[in-house]
């Protein structure tokens, strides 16, 4: 990677790190999330910054080329992603389900005390 | 008669306005031991308040959670009012009220059986269409092997469940509340019979199992049958 490339995507991976940082201050983004968003960027800049870094990451892959080398660990860390997002959306369908039966119930109720009240 | 001597029939709902006249006259001649609930689940053609209006006992689920979750709300009303059993009859019209009073008169006499199925093959009959019929007979045949009893119906509608049996139908993880609820209940020590009833044929609104459903349906129950057999239960 050429030094101005390198220097570009830095600059990019800090301004990426910024807003993140300012999501979470705003509570528009999770601390877990963040916190996570905020490990992948750091991780990032220092193999940005450690030249030798990636070429190690490479070998230790076992990949050809630095390229297939950074495919990879992207690929993994979106499986986990996909994992982590799956849990996620399968409680938020259980809460879902259990809250709209608890209103459901709420009003069966609400509604049989107001024709036991009406009829007394 | 203390709450643990009645019973509660579950009729869940999903759009079907045209079969609510003829279901709730039949559940008028229901055994007195009973009360009814409709659970309406979020249908869209207004079935829920015209039940309401007609003066029945009616929860409404503010969207369609779909048919297990229609019953799950059920049970959950049901064991909170403290009924000592329980019946889930379905709000299309295609159950009889005798074979619902046969279901509440066994249970009377036998209420060591945790869960009574009403089955239409007991009866001589067949599923509505062959692909149904060729997917029952599968799963009946899993379930008889996963069970090791003799069950013929397992996508019946019409069942009847004691105390233990609902308390542990709520603690399962189930795709419908069919093939697999049978494997798992069993495994949890229910005892299960099957008792003949005729189901009629439908005559308003469409069946809930379409073509991709009915796909989706079989995988699904698969998995959860797998999971079963593999870890001896599902609890949620």
């Amino acid at each position: 990677m050429l030094p101005q490339q390198r220097l570009i995507t830095a600059i990019l991976l800090m301004l990426l790190l910024v807003i993140v940082l300012r999501l979470v201050r705003r509570q528009q983004l999770g601390v877990t999330l963040g916190l996570v968003w905020t490990g992948l960027l750091v991780a990032a800049l220092v193999i940005l910054a450690i030249p030798g870094l990636l070429e190690g990451l490479t070998a230790l892959t076992g990949a050809k080329f630095p390229v297939s080398a950074v495919t990879l660990l992207a690929l993994v860390v979106i499986s986990l992603f996909f994992f982590y997002f799956s849990i996620v959306i399968h409680k938020l369908e259980r809460k879902h389900v259990q809250l709209v039966r608890t209103i459901a119930l709420m009003e069966h109720r609400l509604r049989s005390d107001s024709t036991a009240s009406h009829s007394s | 008669m203390s709450m643990l001597d009645r019973g509660l029939v579950i009729v869940p709902m999903y759009n079907e306005a045209g079969s609510i006249e003829r279901v709730q006259a039949r559940l008028s001649q229901r055994d007195p031991r009973c009360d009814v609930v409709f659970i309406d689940d979020g249908s869209r053609d207004g079935c829920g308040r015209l039940l309401a209006e007609a003066g029945c006992d009616v929860i409404r689920h503010p969207m369609n959670l779909g048919y297990l979750e229609a019953l799950r709300s059920g049970l959950e009303y049901a064991l909170a009012r403290g009924y000592g059993f329980l019946m889930f009859f379905d709000g299309d019209g295609q159950h009889r009220i005798e074979d619902l009073n046969n279901l509440v008169a066994h249970h009377a006499a036998h209420p060591e059986d945790d869960l009574l199925i009403g089955s239409r093959y007991l009866g001589g009959q067949q599923a509505a269409s062959t692909l149904r019929h060729l997917v029952s007979q599968t799963y009946a045949r899993l379930v008889r092997v996963a069970t090791g009893q003799p069950i013929h119906d397992v996508t019946s509608g019409l069942k009847l469940l004691n105390r233990r049996a609902a308390e542990t139908m709520q603690s399962l993880v189930l795709e419908d509340g069919h093939a697999e609820f049978l494997v798992f209940m069993a495994r949890a020590g229910c005892r299960i019979r099957e008792l003949p009833i005729q189901v009629e044929a439908r005559q308003e609104g469409s069946s809930m199992y379409h073509v991709p459903k009915m796909i989706l349906y079989t995988l699904r129950t698969s998995f959860l049958l797998f999971l079963a057999l593999l870890t001896g239960s599902a609890k949620r």
